[in-house]
């Protein structure tokens, strides 16, 4: 007999630890072209997560031009790229995003200066939208922003030939501090992600094999950056968790793994993986940029919880060992009945 | 999303996105270098074992290889993980006492190609004594168990969260409830196995080319493991095929760096599947003991909690984990009286690292499966159970984490709405 179930589990998770180094911060610089173009030189790291879009799209919203119109350097070296701690304990968005948003806006400073003069207006006055430059109010009275670059870069009546627009970001999270040793007391979380599961489970009584139906994973993202690649993190994390609670299994003997392979360790595939249906709460954070929070593992977090809890609801059986087996579901039904 | 903005919250397609799928992008396993050599490791054949000798000449000899690397090639450097827990440093790149895991890393050839690689590692020959060993963390912390590393009961650190009074809120609930749980290990299984490029030039600067998901934090530790001035080292992370932390650790960059350097020619290491399960990091296995107390009316009085981490033979990430833990378990609701220690203990397994949810989930498959059994004996829906106990922005937790921002009670919520909850939930007698 198959019987359905459906169970809940929440979650909350750090966008960065303030741990491991004196600092959790990040770095960034933004180069602007005179053709209007701008490269991106970030520590950030892409893994497959979106990284690299994340940062484009946030240094184009922060110039006011387009999305198109931004390069990142994906090839650089410690050498020449600002530091930056890494992608990891779900900080890229959330830090060197950051560090993104102040080079482009330090940019974008100094590119008022010019532009002003340009339009005998005064910097805080202005605006960037649409590769534009103009008085807020007052769209008429713009500038272009590649003209206004050509500007910058070569006219000697507004910045003495630079011949340079770099744009430099370094940002901290201010507030965070390392917990005291001895009482794990002190706000080392940079900011707080929380999200609620909830799992819908079908259990074949005979075969003793849980079959994910339907998982729904609401997360308090603070805001979305970018709408599909944090549907694209949630998915991936429900994918993984489900296949840690109940597909993937290292089995040791003696301390050998006897299955370093992916036919006798089974991570999900696409048949195992059931719709995903994510809900995005934008909570907007305070210390993200534009109020945006990292979404890289806290999908991942609550998965087992929930599925557990719609199989008891299920089959009336708990299951505090993971992974759930149809083995162990057999074995435990039968000692139920 | 908002419609004040331009580009934020718009389905941009990505910016790697066509280069990815075409396959014009190029991961570590498409570079070729000049005179490039090859490399891997030797790994231990047995969980715990001392290395009495290891005979590299028959291996030296083959034509092909061109350098064997044991702990002698080594500087004598113990690392760790986290910079400002600095105390414990017990992973070396090449073991020169004993072996602690089934695949530590004993020796490291280069060779032209990969079949010699293979050849010579066939003629390493290493003299073991076979120690006794010990896989469960619970019978590690027994006295007179086999000693790892030279610690007490195997224990590496214990770190511990506590506020309020446990006992107190534990007296003043209605109910408590206790639970013991178990959460396996997990490999990452990114597509994409761990490799790095090392090649030097005339003037001693290395240049890596690695996997990592941090560039910057490897160089550190590869300053830490080799000595090397961090700004001679230009590390380049390249297309990154999935890392889900397990591309937070050093693998084969301090192999390559020491093989290139041998050599003075550039050498390509990088992980087969089986070293991903058997050498590289994975989730850390739990034991989680849980107790919790609430009042009727669903609110939590007390939460004490107990992690046993299976360590394995390195510390790694074991300490910063054994406290997020913690600290998330002391966050998720709204409570006063925490208390929380976890156990970072040494055994003969492979050892743990950073993994997406960083303990996080071991620990919340316990707690949120507690949190279900509260609501049935409760009798009570187990979304308003969590709505009762949900923080708000602005708040600090027991822990003194600050909450910024909060969408918790509308992630229920709307989660609820999502999948139909209020039809679909037929309350605890039913099934």
């Amino acid at each position: 007999m198959k019987k359905r179930g459906i169970g809940m589990a929440c979650l909350v998770h750090a966008n960065s630890v303030r741990y491991y180094y004196d600092s959790e911060g990040s770095a960034c610089f933004v180069k602007v072209h005179d053709d209007g173009l701008v490269t991106v030189m970030s520590g950030a790291r892409d893994m497959g997560q979106g990284a690299w879009t994340i940062v484009a799209q946030i240094v184009a919203e922060e110039l006011g031009i387009y999305y198109e119109d931004v390069k990142v350097v994906t090839s650089g070296g410690t050498d020449e790229l600002p530091d930056d701690l890494g992608a990891y304990a779900s900080r890229t968005t959330f830090i060197s995003g950051r560090a993104a948003q102040a080079a482009a806006a330090d940019a974008k400073e100094k590119l008022f200066k010019v532009a002003a003069k340009m339009l005998g207006a005064n910097p805080e006055d202005l605006e960037a939208k649409d590769r534009k430059i103009f008085v807020k109010g007052s769209p008429e009275k713009a500038v272009g922003f590649a003209e206004a670059v050509r500007a910058h870069l070569y006219d000697a009546q507004y910045t003495g030939h630079t011949l340079l627009l770099v744009g430099q970001g370094s940002v901290d999270v201010e507030g965070s501090e390392v917990p005291d040793r001895e009482t794990g007391y002190g706000n080392s979380f940079c900011a707080c992600i929380f999200g609620a599961h909830i799992a819908e489970v079908e259990v074949d009584t005979e075969t003793g094999e849980v079959r994910i139906i339907k998982h729904c994973a609401a997360l308090d993202i603070g805001r979305a950056i970018n709408p599909m690649t944090c549907e694209g993190q949630i998915e991936g994390a429900v994918a993984q968790g489900l296949g840690w609670t109940v597909l993937e299994n290292m089995i040791w003997e003696e301390g050998k793994t006897l299955n370093p392979n992916f036919l006798d360790y089974r991570i999900p595939t696409i048949f195992d993986t059931p719709e995903v249906e994510t809900v995005l709460v934008e909570s907007v954070e305070p210390k993200g940029p534009f109020g945006a929070k990292g979404v890289g593992e806290p999908g991942m977090v609550p998965v087992a919880a929930a599925i557990g809890n719609a199989i008891y609801n299920a089959i009336g059986v708990r299951f505090s060992e993971l992974p759930i087996t149809p083995e162990k579901v057999l074995k435990a039904l039968k000692e139920k009945s | 999303m908002s419609d004040a903005f331009s580009v934020i919250g718009k389905r941009v397609p990505r910016i790697d996105g066509v280069a990815l799928i075409t396959g014009e992008a190029k991961f570590l396993d498409d570079i070729v270098l000049p005179k490039m050599l090859y490399g891997k490791i030797l790994r231990s054949s047995y969980p715990h074992a001392k290395i009495l000798n290891i005979d590299t000449s028959k291996a030296e000899k083959l034509p092909g290889v061109k350098a064997v690397i044991t702990a002698a090639d080594t500087p004598k450097l113990r690392y760790g993980i986290p910079q400002i827990y600095d105390e414990i440093r017990d992973e070396p790149v090449l073991v020169d006492d004993k072996a602690r895991f089934y695949g530590d890393r004993v020796a490291a050839v280069a060779a032209v190609d990969m079949d010699t690689v293979e050849e010579a590692l066939d003629l390493i020959e290493v003299d073991y004594e076979v120690l006794p060993a010990v896989f469960d963390p619970e019978e590690a912390m027994q006295p007179g168990a086999p000693k790892i590393h030279e610690v007490e009961r195997n224990i590496a650190i214990v770190k511990r969260v506590y506020a309020g009074d446990v006992e107190k809120g534990f007296k003043e609930s209605d109910l408590v409830l206790e639970g013991r749980y178990v959460a396996h290990a997990q490999e990452h299984s990114h597509l994409e196995p761990h490799g790095a490029i090392a090649a030097t030039d005339i003037s001693g600067n290395i240049t890596l080319w690695t996997t990592t998901q941090t560039p910057f934090t490897i160089r550190r530790d590869l300053v830490k493991m080799l000595g090397i001035p961090l700004s001679k080292i230009n590390v380049i992370g390249t297309q990154c095929g999935g890392g889900f932390g397990g591309k937070n650790e050093v693998t084969v960059e301090p192999h390559a760096i020491l093989l290139a350097l041998k050599t003075g020619r550039p050498v390509k290491m990088i992980y087969s599947r089986e070293e991903e399960f058997i050498a590289s990091t994975i989730r850390h296995p739990f034991i989680f003991y849980s107790k919790i107390g609430v009042k009727k009316d669903g609110r939590l009085m007390a939460k004490q909690g107990r992690a046993i981490l299976n360590n394995g033979a390195y510390t790694g990430h074991g300490i910063a984990v054994a406290y997020y833990v913690g600290a998330v378990f002391a966050t998720l609701y709204r409570i006063e009286n925490v208390k929380y220690e976890g156990y970072v203990v040494y055994t003969n397994c492979t050892y743990g690292g950073a993994f997406r949810g960083y303990g996080n989930p071991q620990m919340t498959f316990a707690i949120e499966t507690e949190m279900d059994r509260v609501a049935e004996a409760l009798n009570m829906d187990p979304l308003k159970l969590r709505l009762i106990n949900a923080p708000v922005a602005g708040e600090r937790s027991a822990c003194g984490i600050f909450v910024g921002s909060c969408g918790l009670r509308e992630c229920i919520e709307k989660a609820a709405e999502a999948v139909g909850w209020g039809n679909k939930w037929k309350g605890w007698e039913v099934r």
